[in-house]
């Protein structure tokens, strides 16, 4: 510790370093950390064998120090994004268990141990929650000191004017024929009117100081708004954290598949796929009900991209009338407090499946899942509940709605419309597997325990259908029907309680951020003192401002010009004020400027009368 | 920077939060099984606690009008099913006995299939011997009307009203047949 404290020694007592502006002991200069280190370098080289001990609470202050240090901040920013490396590295159970079990099958040996770290669940485990949540404090433990601190600030005064401006990054003199007390009061005026265009932006908080001697000054700060801008955005960032994670919490959200003429229930039973946030209660689920009418589609002919969706559904809320509604891709309809998306769509060709005593097995319509933009879509048919002890039949196959054939026996889907649809299937016997309880994908044909059945020469049977055609099924298991081809849509319900919250403090962080980067922080001074050439007073100015800011000389100049206007329209005419430019000083016993703020415009122009 | 920095955090939490949802579906479960099973959990409530009674009507798959306001003064049995639904056909045998065990004593078992068209209907019926009538559930109507008394999570939910009408059990997922019987049993012994 104490070869830094000798370190920051060394820097601060470096020639050029060490000068601070006067009456300036605070955020603008830091020069309060300064005088700081330096008492501490001094206590440091008279006792140098002393090293201060650390008390259990000492270590606990020192640590938190560190924790909300922009240091550390950056330190867990930057080791939270490496934590979120392996999850894409590793597939996710989150986003497709399927491929984290093929993975564990496929790595016997790391595959376990890498689940044991949470390598699988990377989003979820206790190692990325715990850089997050120490990212999360220490945005907390910084906001809320500062908070504080601008709180005090806000309600602070001006610094007073310093003795000397000569260091000051912009200045200005002007002389006037008003008394020093005129001048510095025009100089007030003028810097809490700020200008015209702007009501609200650049008025600055003004003091008066009368330093004796008949000196006159006025000192003004403004842009409190940019640090507010600043504290603004990070608690709406925490807002805005907090309400991502109760909706999290509060959330739902499933999928479903509506067949055209059927309906879905806004139960669990009836989605496909369900999540929800752990705070989210079964009973709150606002059981309404949505049946789909009709679909339309439209494609692009040449391009076969789909131009438009639309859902016919009618919605009927619990104690309500049903009412007709559509939902198009980007227009979800809201229901039940869920908005409901339209997410895919596809065929569901109604089949009749008869078994080999005539008796009906299965009718009902399938959904076929798209597999490309021709709506090549596969699907398949399971038909447990056959009668009198014969096996059960399992239909798969693929449905072109535009079918052209291409070779022989070899057809494809060439358009999205149901233009010459065409089933091409091909058929298994044997057991589902279904009544072992074991659940089993419902797009997919398990085969183990089934045969594909064959023709005479031992080829496997493929079924070619049209609609409204019934084709007898091979080995005599029946026939089956094509009776029709309704649409079907694939639903996504979301339901975010938070969301609204999401976009208040979003847009609130917005605005903070815009505040905090476009308003200007901006200290001037204006000085009047008697004893120029024929009694005039001496007006000498000078801005400091936060960062880099090109605006401060014109706003110097600005006010300067303004402040001798208000002052000559405030005395009587006694002659032309004479503003002079900034690096020609028009006191030569004044202070002498450093160097040129800004290219000068204010010239020896001769005064309006008054 | 640390605009920059808390804007990526917001994000990067944003996503670190959406993978803290617990998962609701039970282990057995596998990839686009298409429906949300249950893990066989039962829930009763003591008879201060039923809520309903559940006004729940529709059409059989045989055209007939089925009410289970008709039935009040009697145990019923709600089902939840469809033909292709592994646990609904494993636990088909035991509701079709219970059926069959408790008619004379005025139990009714009432099926509701939201999924299936008449055809895989009646055929799962005929295939298992179903004694008692399914509500077919096209539009939803039915589920939204019990989902507004009991949660229905999961195929197959088996739901016991009592005497009044009221939820007095619930169970999500594979029924177990003698917990199921028990129910009954002490339902019946209730009222009697």
């Amino acid at each position: 510790m104490s070869d830094d404290v000798r370190d920051e020694t060394v820097r601060t007592g470096a020639p050029g370093r060490g000068y601070r502006p006067e009456g300036l002991d605070d955020a603008f200069s830091d020069g309060a950390a300064e005088a700081a280190d330096r008492g501490a370098a001094h206590d440091a080289a008279t006792e140098p064998a002393s090293l201060p001990t650390l008390g259990p609470v000492g270590w606990l202050r020192w640590a938190w120090r560190q924790l909300t240090s922009m240091r550390v901040a950056l330190l867990l920013l930057m080791l939270l994004a490496v934590a979120a490396v392996p999850g894409s590295v590793f597939p996710q159970r989150a986003q497709d268990p399927a491929k984290v079990a093929q993975y564990l099958e496929d790595h016997p040996g790391v595959g376990p141990w890498l689940d044991r770290v949470q390598m699988f669940d990377v989003y979820a485990s206790v190692w990325f929650a715990a850089v997050y949540l120490l990212l999360f404090v220490s945005l907390v433990g910084c906001i809320l000191p500062r908070s504080r601190q601008h709180w005090r600030a806000l309600r602070g005064r001006p610094p007073r004017t310093p003795r000397r401006f000569g260091r000051f990054p912009a200045q200005g003199q002007g002389t006037s024929a008003a008394s020093p007390r005129a001048v510095v009061e025009a100089a007030a005026a003028s810097m809490r009117r700020g200008p015209s265009w702007l009501p609200f932006g650049r008025t600055y908080r003004v003091d008066v100081h009368d330093e004796g001697g008949g000196t006159w000054s006025a000192s003004g700060e403004r842009g409190y708004l940019r640090e507010t801008g600043n504290l603004v955005f990070h608690l709406a960032l925490v807002g805005l954290l907090i309400s991502v994670a109760t909706g999290q919490l509060l959330h739902y959200r499933g999928q479903a598949i509506v067949v055209q003429g059927r309906g879905f229930a806004n139960a669990q039973v009836d989605y496909d796929t369900f999540e929800r946030g752990s705070g989210f209660r079964d009973d709150t689920l606002v059981p309404f009900t949505m049946t789909l009418d009709r679909f339309d589609s439209r494609f692009d002919p040449e391009t076969l991209q789909a131009r438009d969706f639309t859902a016919h559904v009618t919605l009927t809320e619990p104690g309500e009338q049903a009412r007709a509604e559509t939902i198009k891709v980007n227009h979800p309809l809201s229901a039940g407090g869920a908005k409901v998306y339209l997410q895919g769509n596809g065929y569901a060709p109604d089949l009749t499946v008869t078994d080999a005593a005539g008796e009906v097995a299965f009718a009902g319509p399938v959904p076929f899942l798209p597999q490309d933009e021709v709506y090549t879509s596969r699907g398949v048919v399971k038909v447990p509940d056959v009668s009198g002890g014969q096996e059960q039949i399992g239909i798969v196959g693929y449905l072109l709605p535009s079918s052209q054939q291409v070779g022989p026996e070899l057809f494809r889907s060439v358009a999205p419309e149901l233009d010459d649809p065409l089933l091409v299937l091909s058929v298994w016997e044997g057991n589902l597997g279904l009544d072992t309880g074991v659940p089993q994908n419902v797009y997919q044909l398990d085969e183990s325990r089934m045969t594909q059945a064959t023709d005479d020469d031992g080829r496997p049977v493929t079924l070619y259908v049209r609609p409204g055609e019934t084709v007898q099924l091979p080995d005599g298991l029946g026939a089956l029907t094509w009776q029709g081809t309704p649409r079907y849509v694939a639903l996504d319900l979301r339901h975010d309680p938070a969301l609204g919250f999401v976009l208040v403090f979003a847009l609130t962080a917005l605005t903070g951020l815009a505040a905090s980067l476009f308003a200007p922080r901006r200290r001037l001074w204006v000085r009047a003192a008697p004893g120029g050439e024929d009694g005039r007073t001496v007006v000498s100015a000078a801005g400091l401002a936060r960062g880099d800011d090109v605006g401060l000389a014109p706003e110097l100049e600005r006010v300067l010009r303004d402040t001798l206007a208000r002052a000559r329209r405030g005395t009587a005419p006694a002659g032309p004020d004479r503003p002079a430019p900034p690096d020609r000083p028009a006191d030569p016993t004044g202070a002498t400027a450093s160097r040129p703020a800004h290219p000068s415009t204010l010239d020896d122009e001769p005064g309006e009368p008054a | 920077m640390r605009r920059a920095a808390g804007l990526l955090l917001a994000g990067v939490l944003a996503v670190a939060l959406a993978g803290c949802a617990p998962e609701t579906t039970s282990g057995d479960d596998v990839v686009d099984q298409g429906y949300q099973s249950g893990d066989g959990s039962t829930t009763t409530w003591p008879a201060a606690e039923r809520k309903g009674p559940v006004e729940l009507s529709g059409e059989d798959f045989s055209g007939a009008a089925q009410d289970v306001a008709g039935w009040r003064g009697d145990v019923v049995v709600l089902n939840t099913w469809y033909a292709a639904c592994p646990p609904c056909r494993a636990e088909a045998p035991d509701l079709v006995a219970l059926a069959n065990d408790y008619a004379d004593q005025g139990v009714h078992v009432l099926g509701i299939n939201g999924t299936d068209a008449a055809g895989a209907a009646e055929a799962f019926q005929r295939q298992f011997d179903v004694p008692y009538p399914s509500i077919a559930d096209s539009t939803g109507s039915a589920i939204a009307a019990l989902q507004g008394t009991v949660p229905v999570n999961a195929v197959p939910t088996t739901v016991v009203l009592d005497r009044d009408g009221k939820v007095a059990a619930r169970v999500l997922g594979l029924v177990d047949a003698s917990t199921l019987r028990t129910v009954v049993e002490d339902l019946l012994a209730e009222g009697a």
